[in-house]
């Protein structure tokens, strides 16, 4: 197939010829997902480097598994980041025996540097991100706090419950209702999308 | 049965149980029909955070390094696939999906050649690179030795490691840490002879069985 052939492809469509080891293929995948992949990595480690080199361990571990892909799993795009989200969290334990990040400021975790220049195939997933980070802000800080230091900084119920010197059934409780609240949220945002 | 609780199943979702507890609940999910569908419906929400951090462009190495390992790969994987027998020169080379493997093929027979017709037992083959890596390979009749120049520093216990290819398998050889300033040399004696390429990845440590980290160095022999 041809790049102009395989970009016209859904992504659900791509991964088999990424599975048949079609590098254009690879570059288009590359294209549509590397951004967000970079950009989830580098939220999570916090660092350029490392980022890059989580991303590309994760994207080269996808390129040697497409075959993997289940669409009855999830999305591409969800797939994908998951896979980065694992990753980045495993570099992050290995970095370090598990500093407990005394001074943690979800405001850090929840914007860690601002946008650089963005291709125009991303303004509209900005916007989906912008609506999402939205939601997330305008939790209950006691939610939003151990949302993110669990998908963010990869810690446990109970690791949280000793970080934040709270009882372990009020983290879990915490948790639950502030991803019911997200679930909620964007619902009504799939409501109010015109057509 | 019982079931996991709401809470189990979100911390399941995050990735915030303990390994125990995220055992037991992801094997009961795969059973059960309903608190596999409550994960579905979670499964948005779990999504949208990995979506809703700020857009941060990548770097270009990013791409290129990737580029550089997926086409690599891809050159070794028509190359390893099983040619009909006896097919001659000629045939292997008029297939397509051949072309980039068999070019580069020729271009590493034509070094070795002409450094042959030096009067040298020994044949000098240049790494290829990414980033400021760079490297030869010199391959003798008894193994083969790897000198690498440019390795970037690594993190605690990670090591580059070295990669024979040969009939479409990866077998790990030598694993090394560079000097300080970039240099190192690491014995190949499993690149002596039928293997086809010669790779070097950065791993998070010595031992594993097959590649996992970004390819760094890559020999065509």
């Amino acid at each position: 197939m041809t790049r102009e052939e395989l970009q016209r492809l859904a992504d659900e469509d791509l991964m088999p010829q990424i599975a048949a080891k079609d590098p254009l293929a690879f570059e288009v995948f590359y294209d549509r997902h590397g951004g967000a992949a970079f950009s989830l990595a580098y939220r999570i480690v916090g660092d350029r480097q490392a980022a890059e080199d989580v991303t590309q361990e994760a994207l080269i571990s996808i390129w040697r598994s497409g075959a993997r892909y289940d669409r009855a799993r999830g999305s591409v795009r969800t797939w994908t980041l998951g896979i980065v989200r694992n990753r980045a969290i495993d570099a992050l334990r290995r970095e370090a025996s598990r500093p407990q990040r005394p001074s943690f400021d979800p405001e850090d975790l929840l914007e860690r540097r601002p946008a650089e220049e963005l291709t125009d195939t991303e303004a509209l997933r900005r916007e989906t991100a912008r609506q999402v980070r939205g939601a997330v802000s305008g939790l209950p800080e006691e939610q939003s706090r151990v949302i993110q230091l669990a998908f963010f900084g990869g810690f446990s119920h109970s690791e949280i419950a000793k970080m934040l010197n709270e009882p372990l059934g009020t983290v879990k409780g915490r948790m639950r209702l502030g991803m019911e609240r997200i679930r909620a949220v964007l619902g009504e945002q799939i409501g109010k999308q015109p057509g | 049965m019982k079931h996991p609780s709401q809470d189990d199943l979100v911390g399941l979702a995050l990735g915030a149980l303990d390994p125990s507890e995220e055992r037991r609940v992801a094997k009961h999910s795969k059973r059960c029909k309903s608190c596999a569908a409550e994960l579905g419906r979670l499964a948005p929400a779990v999504s949208a955070l990995g979506e809703s951090v700020e857009q941060v462009e990548p770097p270009e190495s990013l791409r290129e390094s990737l580029m550089a390992t997926v086409h690599a790969e891809a050159a070794e994987d028509q190359v390893a696939r099983p040619a009909p027998r006896r097919r001659g020169l000629r045939d292997f080379l008029l297939r397509p999906a051949a072309v980039v493997g068999a070019t580069a093929l020729l271009a590493a027979g034509a070094v070795g050649y002409a450094l042959r017709d030096d009067g040298e037992s020994a044949r000098t083959i240049a790494a290829t690179g990414t980033g400021a890596a760079d490297g030869t390979l010199v391959v003798e009749s008894e193994g083969a030795t790897l000198k690498a120049e440019g390795m970037g520093d690594l993190a605690e216990g990670a090591v580059y490691q070295v990669w024979v290819a040969e009939d479409g398998e990866v077998t790990p050889s030598a694993a090394f840490v560079p000097h300080a300033d970039g240099t190192a040399t690491a014995a190949v004696p499993e690149a002596a002879d039928g293997a086809s390429q010669v790779l070097v990845t950065r791993e998070p440590r010595p031992g594993l069985q097959s590649p996992t980290g970004p390819t760094v160095l890559q020999v065509r022999l």
